[in-house]
This record gives structure tokens, C-alpha cells and sequence, in this order.
């Protein structure tokens, strides 16, 4: 005696699993879309805050002509941090690949090595290399010797070796902006290089020994085999870089919107963050667009 | 000579091998130095003798050793309470999201239905959002908090205060939003995406509900992955410099934004924030800050190093 007809396998199998899932859409709606709404809303509007609320007047493009015309160092602080972005990106993903593949080879003290090149995921923080980076840098000046990477009297002597030589000024500046900034950079491979060597351990060991039997040489089945399927790693660990640096407590756009936060000057805090926000969103559907390109014409040079 | 013409190709290539280990045990030793000659540097710092810091004939090792700079930045940075605050966060939240993210995980992966899609989209969203653009409106829902309007139904209790409190945490990662809940939620899709399908039908057919498929079936195969997520779970919260800042306004506060704002603390304490007589105490307080991730790091290295080849995020 049947009272309410049961439903069938795959309508059941799907409630189940929006079920499953039914945790993220509350989060989602509480902790997410109604911040972000707010957020929103805070960008075009005063937001005072009373005993038991805030209240939001509209005020137009007030904030972001505020911003962008008033605030001293926005501007160039979001350039900078983009510029950053642009070229610390590439860099980071490329060292996180070369330390990956090295780690990958067969050595001896290879389980000592692993435990000190992931050390930077435990401190990846930016504080705590601020704080050992300059003081390595005060003891070297007191010393009258180099300690680490990135101190001024390093970088003055490779200036002049580079100037002498008959360097373009523009290239050498390039080229003393990232030794200066190598010890940053390579503090900042940690995860990277672990998703680097997931991808390099999944490669089946049988395509480089047909390659071998073909004559090809190491460094032909790097870019012929390694390179090309490590390609949806790389646009992983290219998204996961940038989407890294919005939490890097050198990153002087998310510090002022938390000091004008702090400061509850939400209106601007927000405005801040949003074109930041939409900034990035423009790089991160350029990574896309690339990455898919080149996922197309490997794809095309296959079949 | 005579060797040479014999076996051109073998010597070759033997000196070619010779060559590259030699190479990579140099670049090996040299970034080996990179990261662990800073951390000596701290450590040795924070056990100097305040008085003989500027001292120039101490490299590395201090000529005397002592544990004022450590004593006094324990005090100064309330070590034990702000601790204990750092560790119930990380500790709380993690489990939340170890809960909520593998069964969000576990129905994107396993199961099919209208709007799946759609919600892996919106994961994806709150993985690529910078958390500063809704952090200062989350700071004024936590202060306000209703849980959605529910509490506005009681009558004379429109809000209460979350800020400062450990739920500012957990209660997001309970509902898979916390701190970098996105990636944890997807580590479990790619992790549970590799089990075999027949897992769930013969479970099924056995008579399992879905929840006992996943309790009793599922989570004992998913063990790397657990342990990927528990180990970055711990340290992100714990290294957390932007939502612990901004949710926690009293003097006791998470470890990062104490140590974010040290120069001000060691100007308000006896000690005074000048470059170079502050270099022991900010080291002590870098140590003691640092210390509980790496004891943790010391005794997982080998899940930490192993668990993202074995939880197969990549593949």
C-alpha cells in the first residue's frame, strides 16, 4: 500500500547531492553574496555606523572620485601592485617549475632537500619575511659583508658591472629589480613547486623512454613532453600566484583598504577594493584567454 | 689517450652526468642556504644578549646567550593567551572546513543534478575574489550579526556582537566560505573525482544511505586528502594576517596581526621600537610567533611533502 508514489533513482540521486553540497549554497548566500552586495552597495554611498547598525546614504561616484583624485597614494599603488603582479607572476611560476624538476630527480640527501624547500610554505608569510629579510640586511651593514640577497650594496656593484659594460639604463634596472627581489621571489614558490611535482610525477615514465628509443635528448623531451603536459598546472599555479598575492602583507592596495577599514571609512575601503577587484578579474580572463589558446593549438599539432 | 678513443660516447656521457650533479648539489646547497641561513639568523638573534646586539664581531652565534629578549616579547605580546587564541582558531576552524568542504567536495564530484555547474562557478568566484573586497562589509554583518534576519524575529535582540570571538572563523568555514574554503572544496572534488564510480553502487545495492556510503566508504579512502587539507588549513589560518586584523580589536588578538603591528607594541612597552637595540625582540617575536607551525611541520614533514602527489589535485 503505496500512499506517495516514489520518486525515481536519478531525481532521488540528484536531491542527494544538492544535498551535499547544500552547506556551501547557505555559506554562499551569508558569508558571500550578501557581503559582496554590501560591499557593493558601500561603493556608491555614506556609510555611518549607529548603536545597533550602520546606515547607508547614496552619494553617487563620490568614494571613487575620492579615490582616485584626492587619495595620494592609490593610484600608484595599484599601478604598482599590478606592475608586480605582471612580472613577479611569471618569474615565481617559472623558479617554482625549475626547483620542481630538480626535486624531482633521483639524489642522495633528496628527503633532507624536500623538508628545507618547503620550509617557505610554513612561513609564507609576509611579515615574517619582512622582518628576517631586514634583519639579515641590518647585520650585514654592521658587518660590512653580504648576507642575503637583496642588500643595496649588492645590487649598487652589479649597477656599475652592468653600466660599464654598456647597458641600455631601462634594461639594467629591470635586471637589478629582480636580483633585489629574488629572495622574495623564491620564498614563494612553496606551493607551486608541490603542484609542479604532483604534474611531474603523473607523467607516465613510458613517453620519455619512447622518446629515448627515438633519439630524442633530454632537453628535446623537456619541451616536447614535460613542458606540454604540465600545461594545466601551470595555468593552475598561474591563477593560484596571483590570487596568493591579494593575502601578501606587502601588498600596499590590500593594506590601505584594510587601514581605511580599520578606520571605518567603508565607503572608500570598498571603492578601493572593487576596482582592485575588476583590475585583476581583466588579468585573470587574459590568463584564461591565453591559456586556453595554447591548450588549443597543442591540441591542433596532436591530431 | 687510449681509453679516450675506445669509448668516446661513455666518457662523454659519464662527464656529462658528473656535470649536472655537480651543478644541482651547488644550486641545491646555495637555496638550502636561502632559506634556512634567515631563520638561523632569527633564531640566533633571539637568543642574544640584548645589550651585545650591535655588537660587530658576532656573525651567527651569539658570543652570549640569553633568554631576556624571549622572557620580555612573551610579555609584551600576551604570548600565552594570544596563543591559545591562534591555536583554537586554526585548530576549530579547520575541522569546519574539513567537514563542510568534503561534502560539498564529495556532491560536486560524485553526484549529478541541475546547477552543479553553477555551483563549482561559484566556488571558483569565492576562490578569486580578493577577501579584502568583502572583509569590511563581513566585519559589519559580524558586528550586527542575525544569522540572516533569523534573529530579528525575537523581538528586543536585533544583533549580537560576533567580533572578537572565534566564530568570526569557524562559523564561515562551517558553511564552506571560511578562510580559502574554495580551494579546500576544490582539492576534495579532484581527489573524489579519482575514486572508482562502482564505490557508491555497490554500496548502494548493499543498502547504504548516501550518508553511510560517505561515512563508512568514502572518507576512509579520501585519508590523503584529509591530511592535505588539514595541514594547509592549519597553517593559513594561522599565518591569517587580514581577517584576524580586522575581526579582533582587543588586546589580545591573533599572533600575525600582533606581530604586523610590533613596532607600535614594543614603542607602548619599555623597550622602544629604534632600528637596531629592537632587532632581538622583534626576532624573539618572529620566533615565537613561527614556532608552533614548525614544530607541526617537524614532526608531518613527510605528509606535507608527500600528501598533494598523493591526494591527486593535479591529476
Amino acid at each position: 500500500m503505496k500512499t506517495k508514489k516514489q520518486l525515481g533513482l536519478t531525481t532521488r540521486l540528484s536531491w542527494t547531492g544538492f544535498l551535499f553540497t547544500l552547506p556551501f549554497v547557505i555559506g554562499f548566500v551569508l558569508f558571500f553574496l550578501r557581503p559582496l552586495w554590501q560591499s557593493l552597495t558601500f561603493v556608491f554611498s555614506k556609510v555611518d555606523i549607529t548603536l545597533d547598525g550602520y546606515i547607508t546614504t547614496f552619494n553617487g561616484l563620490q568614494n571613487i572620485n575620492y579615490i582616485f583624485r584626492e587619495d595620494a597614494t592609490y593610484t600608484t599603488n595599484l599601478i604598482e601592485s599590478l606592475t608586480n603582479l605582471i612580472w613577479q607572476v611569471p618569474l615565481i611560476v617559472v623558479f617554482a617549475l625549475f626547483f620542481a624538476i630538480i626535486m624531482n630527480q633521483k639524489f642522495r640527501g633528496r628527503v633532507f632537500a624536500r623538508a628545507v624547500f618547503f620550509l617557505p610554505v610554513i612561513i609564507a608569510s609576509g611579515i615574517i619575511l619582512n622582518i628576517i629579510q631586514s634583519d639579515a640586511a641590518a647585520s650585514s651593514m654592521l658587518s660590512g659583508e653580504v648576507v642575503s640577497g637583496g642588500t643595496s650594496s649588492q645590487s649598487d656593484a652589479l649597477k656599475d658591472l652592468l653600466a660599464n659594460s654598456g647597458m641600455d639604463s631601462k634594461v639594467i634596472s629591470a635586471i637589478t629589480m629582480i636580483t633585489d627581489n629574488l629572495f622574495d621571489l623564491t620564498w614563494k614558490t612553496g606551493i607551486q613547486m608541490i603542484l609542479f611535482l604532483g604534474g611531474l610525477q603523473g607523467i607516465s615514465p613510458s613517453l620519455y623512454e619512447a622518446a629515448e628509443v627515438e633519439g630524442a635528448t633530454g632537453w628535446e623531451s623537456f619541451w616536447k613532453i614535460t613542458l606540454p603536459m604540465l600545461m594545466p598546472i601551470t595555468s593552475l599555479n598561474v591563477v593560484y600566484t596571483i590570487i596568493d598575492s591579494f593575502t601578501d602583507a606587502n601588498n600596499k592596495v590590500m593594506l590601505q583598504v584594510m587601514n581605511n577599514a580599520q578606520l571605518v571609512r567603508y565607503g572608500w575601503s570598498s571603492a578601493m577594493s572593487w576596482c582592485y577587484f575588476l583590475l585583476i578579474a581583466v588579468v585573470l580572463s587574459l590568463v584564461f584567454i591565453v591559456f586556453a589558446k595554447i591548450q588549443r593549438s597543442g591540441d591542433r599539432i596532436k591530431y | 689517450m687510449k681509453f679516450l678513443k675506445q669509448n668516446p660516447k661513455v666518457l662523454r656521457d659519464r662527464s656529462v652526468k658528473l656535470c649536472i650533479d655537480f651543478l644541482r648539489t651547488v644550486f641545491i646547497i646555495t637555496l638550502s642556504y636561502l632559506f634556512v641561513y634567515p631563520l638561523l639568523f632569527m633564531v640566533c638573534t633571539a637568543f642574544q644578549d640584548p645589550t651585545s646586539v650591535n655588537d660587530p664581531s658576532v656573525i651567527l652565534f651569539p658570543k652570549k646567550w640569553s633568554l631576556e629578549s624571549v622572557k620580555e616579547m612573551i610579555e609584551v605580546l600576551r604570548y600565552w593567551d594570544s596563543a591559545w587564541l591562534t591555536l583554537i582558531i586554526a585548530v576549530t576552524s579547520t575541522l569546519a572546513s574539513l567537514v563542510s568542504c568534503s561534502l560539498v567536495g564529495y556532491g560536486l564530484s560524485r553526484y549529478k543534478f541541475k546547477g552543479q555547474n553553477l555551483i563549482f562557478m561559484l566556488v571558483v568566484l569565492t576562490i578569486i575574489v580578493p577577501p579584502q573586497t568583502i572583509l569590511p562589509s563581513k566585519l559589519l554583518n559580524f558586528q550586527f550579526f542575525d544569522f540572516g534576519g533569523l534573529l530579528s524575529l525575537i523581538p528586543g535582540k536585533p544583533s549580537v556582537n560576533l567580533l572578537n570571538t572565534v566564530w568570526t572563523f569557524v562559523l564561515p568555514s562551517l558553511f564552506a566560505t571560511g578562510l580559502r574554503s574554495g580551494l579546500f572544496i576544490y582539492i576534495f572534488k579532484q581527489f573524489f573525482s579519482g575514486l572508482p564510480k562502482e564505490l557508491e553502487e555497490a554500496a548502494r545495492i548493499d543498502g547504504c544511505s548516501a550518508m553511510q556510503t560517505y561515512v563508512r566508504i568514502i572518507i576512509p579512502l579520501a585519508v590523503p586528502a584529509f591530511i592535505t587539507v588539514t595541514l594547509f588549513s592549519f597553517i593559513w589560518h594561522w599565518n591569517d594576517l587580514y581577517s584576524s586584523s580586522m575581526f579582533f580589536t582587543n588586546d589580545v588578538k591573533p599572533l600575525m596581526p600582533l606581530l604586523n603591528s610590533l613596532d607600535t607594541l614594543l614603542e607602548r612597552s619599555s623597550i622602544g621600537s629604534s632600528a637596531y637595540v629592537a632587532r632581538t625582540y622583534k626576532a624573539s617575536a618572529t620566533l615565537l610567533t613561527i614556532l608552533p607551525p614548525l614544530i607541526l611541520y617537524i614532526f608531518t614533514q613527510k605528509y606535507f611533502t608527500e600528501s598533494i602527489e598523493r591526494s591527486g589535485i593535479v591529476g
